[in-house]
């Protein structure tokens, strides 16, 4: 028997902001380091600020002057140049895929603007799971926000609140290995590593035996090493310790991830159907090592329980480019972790989940969605099988 | 050294044979992300290593590698084609 929820929550998603973005680079450039202090000189506030309001400056402007030398003027010439004759092809090539003509909605819809969006440096997420440390994706690409809800049950007389989420600080140790191979074995190109806390509190008014009070603190380490068959392989470790907030019971574990990258075979990165249609796959091989030293109030746990399970984690996303569905994503993930020891319990771990989505602004600020969970979720193994509906605004 | 139109012709040829959309809707403002789900990271720098690969396979090899700190901020089509320009120094 399986229960239907109808959920109103709303969920929260603050992003990072690059290292490389642009208003960073412009700071970098007219900074000046001395003594292992790094400062912008007074006689360099003109410049900035020119840099700052011009985009032509702050990009052209190498050395922060504030102008630009005739060098650089016929640099960003060019680029100008290079920008029309660009446009120019485009439209030829548009034309010639449809017509001697373009119709004008077409080429609005082809040739996009640029779209901003506002960033935080620390993340507040759904759950302690994110597909790379690398560069974290922005807030329009994800929906999966951390989420304070609550349900009223008015057939059962019920109230339940609820959040559940994750708080990442990423980018801790964060180490190149063109900068320094302290951190970096030899072959791999890079190396991060990432704490975090994971929580999923709910309180249920009518029967307080269904309250989860779960707390997560973890740890994610990420190499990576371009290969010859993937173009991009990752390689993530992790420690965790699960909990509560009265630090009843104790969970230790970790795990060992390892997740391919080549788009042009549609792995992390979208391959046309047809129209405007494009389909991406993100598998993943996953192996996962737990021990319960005290049990606490956990159900279905025992002091004492141990499990290895390893597996696969498959997701695929779908979305439109341009239309009436544009707006529309839809997203499954599958995995399937069997447990290798430890014969006479049923640790398995089988979760599906399948969200449509649909932003309501053209940003993704703002965006409905009905998620479809069956199995052991993710984090804290909470069996779940319910639809949630969901208003997420995210910034 | 071939041109910059000849350069951006064949990144166009290459975008369309990895992500599978035809040339003609593939534009400079095309965002990496919404319309080809480029969505981190990983799958930029990946983008970047395709592209290597597709230039060679054509015949027209990039002399150096795709600056792949850069790709990974590359948010439209128009900065990619930046990159590569930049890689053959047209």
């Amino acid at each position: 028997m399986w229960q239907y929820r109808a959920v109103l929550s709303i969920a929260l998603v603050l992003t990072s902001t690059s290292a490389y973005s642009a208003p960073d680079d412009v700071i970098a450039k007219c900074s000046e380091t001395k003594n292992g202090r790094t400062y912008i000189p007074k006689e360099r506030f003109a410049a900035l600020a020119k840099n700052l309001a011009r985009p032509l400056l702050a990009k052209f402007d190498d050395e922060c002057k504030g102008y630009l030398t005739k060098e650089q003027q016929r640099r960003a010439d060019k680029g100008a140049q290079d920008d029309e004759k660009g446009y120019l092809q485009d439209l030829k090539d548009m034309a010639s895929a449809g017509g001697k003509e373009i119709p004008a909605e077409q080429a609005r819809t082809r040739l996009k603007l640029e779209e901003d969006n506002f960033d935080l440096p620390f993340l507040i997420r759904d759950a302690y799971h994110i597909q790379s440390l690398a560069a974290l994706p922005k807030a329009r690409d994800d929906a999966e926000g951390a989420s304070i809800s609550y349900t009223r049950d008015n057939k059962g007389s019920n109230d339940i609140i609820a959040a559940t989420g994750a708080i990442i600080g990423w980018n801790v140790l964060s180490v190149d290995s063109k900068k320094t191979a302290m951190f970096v074995p030899p072959g791999f190109t890079r190396s991060l590593i990432a704490p975090g806390v994971e929580f999923d509190q709910q309180r249920n008014r009518a029967d307080p035996t269904k309250n989860v009070d779960y707390l997560g603190f973890r740890f994610i380490g990420e190499l990576e090493r371009e290969g010859p068959i993937f173009d991009l392989n990752y390689l993530r470790y992790s420690g965790y310790l699960k909990t509560d907030s009265r630090s009843d019971s104790k969970i230790w574990g970790g795990y060992l991830e390892w997740q391919p990258y080549r788009v042009d075979w549609g792995i992390g990165g979208g391959q046309n159907l047809f129209g405007p249609t494009m389909l991406s796959f993100t598998p993943l091989l996953h192996a996962e090592y737990e021990r319960v030293t005290n049990a606490g109030n956990v159900s279905g746990l025992t002091t004492g329980d141990e499990y290895f399970r390893a597996g696969a984690i498959l997701g695929a996303n779908m979305w439109f480019r341009y239309g009436l569905l544009r707006n529309l994503t839809l997203a499954a993930q599958y995995r399937y972790l069997p447990n290798l020891t430890n014969a006479g319990h049923n640790k398995d771990a089988e979760y599906f989940q399948a969200t449509v989505g649909y932003n309501l602004t053209s940003s993704g600020n703002a965006a409905i969605s009905v998620k479809y969970r069956d199995g052991q979720t993710p984090g804290n193994g909470t069996t779940v099988r319910d639809i949630k509906t969901e208003l997420a605004v995210k910034f | 050294m071939p041109s910059s139109d000849d350069v951006y012709s064949q990144l166009k040829d290459c975008v369309s044979e990895i992500t599978k959309i035809p040339r003609g809707e593939i534009t400079l403002n095309d965002s990496l992300s919404g319309d080809y789900g480029y969505k981190d990271g990983p799958s930029r720098r990946s983008f970047a290593i395709s592209l290597e690969r597709c230039f060679k396979k054509h015949g027209m090899t990039i002399p150096k590698k795709l600056d792949r700190d850069k790709m990974e901020e590359a948010k439209k089509l128009k900065n990619v084609r930046d990159i590569v320009f930049t890689a053959f120094g047209v």
